[in-house]
């Protein structure tokens, strides 16, 4: 225990490098396959172990894929740069720019995964999307965070999720054409759960950046100063 | 050099200078468009008033005239004091208000006296342009503005200064910043205080020895005061644009939104449907509207109380006390906080200390970790109300609800004690 104290104050934490977008796949699988090996080992420590470095890699992995200047940059593209907004702001900007129909639908019920806030689905014939957040999250600061949250998957151009996961396969949709980011999303090269952590993660990371970009507005800009007299 | 040149170099030079901020502004888009933009504009007042100066002042001008132009060549100088007053009020808005509504206003007193003295200009004229020629004593009549840039210049000093001698500075760059914006505005006192001693020298009338001599001194404390100053104020605005404390910043509110998002997370876990302790969401909203509470403090008592009953759940309080810490540093910060954009149930909030959940925090940490009731005893009604819900409800350690509730002399007040019981009373008898 003092030998992990000790190494806790003196090392510095090892934060993942991603050198290119193959080496960091190769990275996320080696990372994966040690999170499930462990886990079927059944020894609760290196479990432990084995999912801090899975996660360490996915964060790492998605902030080379959205670092907060390229989410600045798209942001030039829906005309949202340097101003405050909300996430009903940034559906309007990404429909019109996507030339999408995205419809926000409250209901007081809807089916979602443990700890998720949303959900967005694609109508399999005119592609419009739905985006669910359940009423009782109200119009707050939650509310935002959900949309954008579901948002960053429209604007990564994740492939709409099938609405059983049990049976059907990433592989077996295609991303959609549409979508905001420069470079299309993973869809091969990692198993389907792996896949699937990390469009949360990224999308999570895309919430993270718009509610800073969409609170600050001017302020959050590469080269707007934060200091006393502003 | 006739003084005619000199005004047109001098318009030269801030024309050249109003050239070179517009093209860095047209170059670098997002480079602080306020300032800069605000920056060419002072320039360019500069340029234009000391060319109309250049253009109408010569050795036969009338009085009148000379007054005038002596007035116009003032302007750009008075609004550059008026904007810096109005930069600090803004950034002090929150902390010291009685402060930021004088430096606001400044302009007021500052345009005021400008005017008095271009009035008094029209109706009696004086050689003001023959520079430390024989002036009659209305010379100092038209020099009044000198007086209330003085003034204005000794808030400032007095806010910079202040802000230096605050031990709770965030940083070491924030303490340089203001260390060096103190010393400049000490400087540029000290020249308001020159321009006045020119003034009254043009007017005494001394022996050519004795004024030639005062004159001398009068010139190489304005060009060193002036000199030292602007190198200060340049080092206070170069600090200004440090990348440390900007990424530090941007990291803070980026850790801000982590915390939030899992307390706001926790919320929706532990209250899908609402308040839910039983028939306290009843008489609770029939206690706000007796203390009549505003909506504002509504929601705060009911984000004390949500945050109180979230720490029955996870008696480790660490993931609150972060937050509470963070919204503290942030708030420390005056330009980031008061310019936040937040959504709060459908209304928009421009000031993260009007966060009604981050008002909460703090008492809700103290409730939990009771000690000493003191704090209740100084709180407002939105938190005592909370305090006796989430005692009633069961959200304390029954320790703490024990001190709460039987305490003597009781660390409630009294009328939100009867709010309270009377809502209690109220709510069972409509049932």
């Amino acid at each position: 225990m003092l030998r992990d104290r000790l190494s806790a104050l003196f090392l510095p934490k090892r934060v993942p490098s991603i050198r290119s977008r193959s080496a960091g796949v190769q990275q996320l699988r080696e990372a994966y396959e040690n999170l499930l090996l462990s886990r079927d080992r059944g020894t609760p420590g290196l479990a432990k172990e084995a999912e801090a470095a899975w996660h360490a890699q996915v964060a790492a992995f998605v902030a080379s894929l959205i670092p907060y200047e390229e989410y600045v940059r798209e942001l030039a593209l829906l005309g949202l740069k340097g101003t405050p907004f909300t996430g009903d702001a940034y559906s309007e900007a990404l429909a019109n720019k996507l030339d999408l129909r995205i419809r926000i639908l409250r209901p007081t019920n809807v089916a979602l995964e443990r700890r998720q806030l949303g959900r967005t689905t694609r109508h399999p014939d005119s592609g419009d999307l739905t985006v669910e957040i359940p009423v009782r999250l109200g119009r707050g600061w939650l509310y935002n965070y959900t949309l954008l949250h579901e948002l960053g998957h429209v604007a990564a151009g994740h492939p709409p999720l099938p609405s059983d996961l049990a049976e059907e396969t990433l592989t077996d949709l295609e991303p959609p054409d549409e979508r905001l980011a420069r470079k299309a999303p993973l869809t091969s090269g990692l198993p389907k759960e792996a896949l699937l952590a990390l469009y949360e993660a990224e999308a999570e990371l895309r919430a993270q950046h718009g509610m800073l970009a969409g609170s600050l507005g001017q302020l959050a800009l590469g080269t707007e100063r934060l200091n006393q007299v502003s | 050099m006739s003084y005619a040149t000199y005004q047109v170099i001098i318009a030269g030079i801030l024309f050249a200078n109003f050239l070179l901020i517009s093209a860095y502004a047209l170059w670098r888009k997002d480079a602080r468009p306020e300032i800069l933009r605000a920056g060419a504009l002072l320039n360019l007042l500069g340029a234009a008033c000391w060319g109309f100066a250049a253009y109408f002042s010569s050795e036969d001008a009338s009085n009148a005239l000379q007054s005038i132009v002596y007035n116009v060549r003032a302007i750009p100088f008075d609004a550059a004091i008026a904007y810096i007053a109005w930069l600090l009020a803004r950034s002090i808005a929150n902390n010291r208000p009685r402060a930021a509504d004088l430096l606001r206003n400044a302009w007021l007193l500052i345009g005021a006296c400008w005017l008095f003295g271009f009035v008094v200009g029209l109706f009696l004229p004086v050689p003001a342009l023959e520079e430390f020629g024989p002036t009659p004593p209305e010379f100092l009549l038209l020099k009044v503005r000198n007086g209330a840039e003085w003034v204005v210049l000794l808030l400032v000093l007095v806010v910079f200064a202040g802000e230096l001698l605050k031990r709770e500075t965030p940083s070491r760059t924030v303490r340089l910043q203001n260390g060096a914006m103190t010393f400049a505005a000490v400087c540029f006192l000290a020249l308001a205080s020159n321009f006045i001693y020119g003034s009254v020298l043009r007017v005494l009338s001394l022996s050519p020895a004795e004024k030639s001599s005062m004159i001398d001194l009068h010139l190489y404390a304005e060009t060193l005061l002036l000199g030292v100053g602007g190198v200060a104020y340049m080092a206070g605005l170069f600090l200004y644009h440090s990348h440390e404390e900007r990424e530090r910043l941007l990291d803070l509110f980026r850790e801000w939104i982590k915390l939030r998002h899992d307390i706001e997370t926790r919320f929706d876990l532990a209250y899908s449907n609402g308040l839910e302790c039983g028939d306290a969401t009843g008489y609770f909203y029939r206690a706000c509207t007796y203390l009549e509470l505003t909506s504002e403090q509504r929601q705060k008592a009911l984000d004390l109380v949500k945050l109180l009953s979230i720490l029955r759940t996870e008696p480790d309080d660490t993931l609150l006390g972060r937050l509470s810490d963070v919204h503290e540093r942030l708030r420390r910060n005056s330009g980031l906080a008061s310019r936040v954009f937040v959504q709060i149930d459908g209304r928009v909030l421009y000031d993260i200390r009007h966060d009604p959940l981050f008002s909460a925090a703090a008492p809700a940490i103290s409730l939990f970790r009771l000690r000493t009731t003191l704090f209740l005893r100084r709180s407002e009604d939105w938190t005592q109300l909370a305090a006796l819900l989430a005692a009633d409800a069961g959200f304390l350690p029954a320790p703490v609800a024990h001190r709460l509730l039987r305490e003597h002399p009781p660390p409630i007040k009294r009328n939100v004690l009867s709010a309270y019981e009377c809502a209690k009373t109220a709510e069972k008898l409509t049932r």
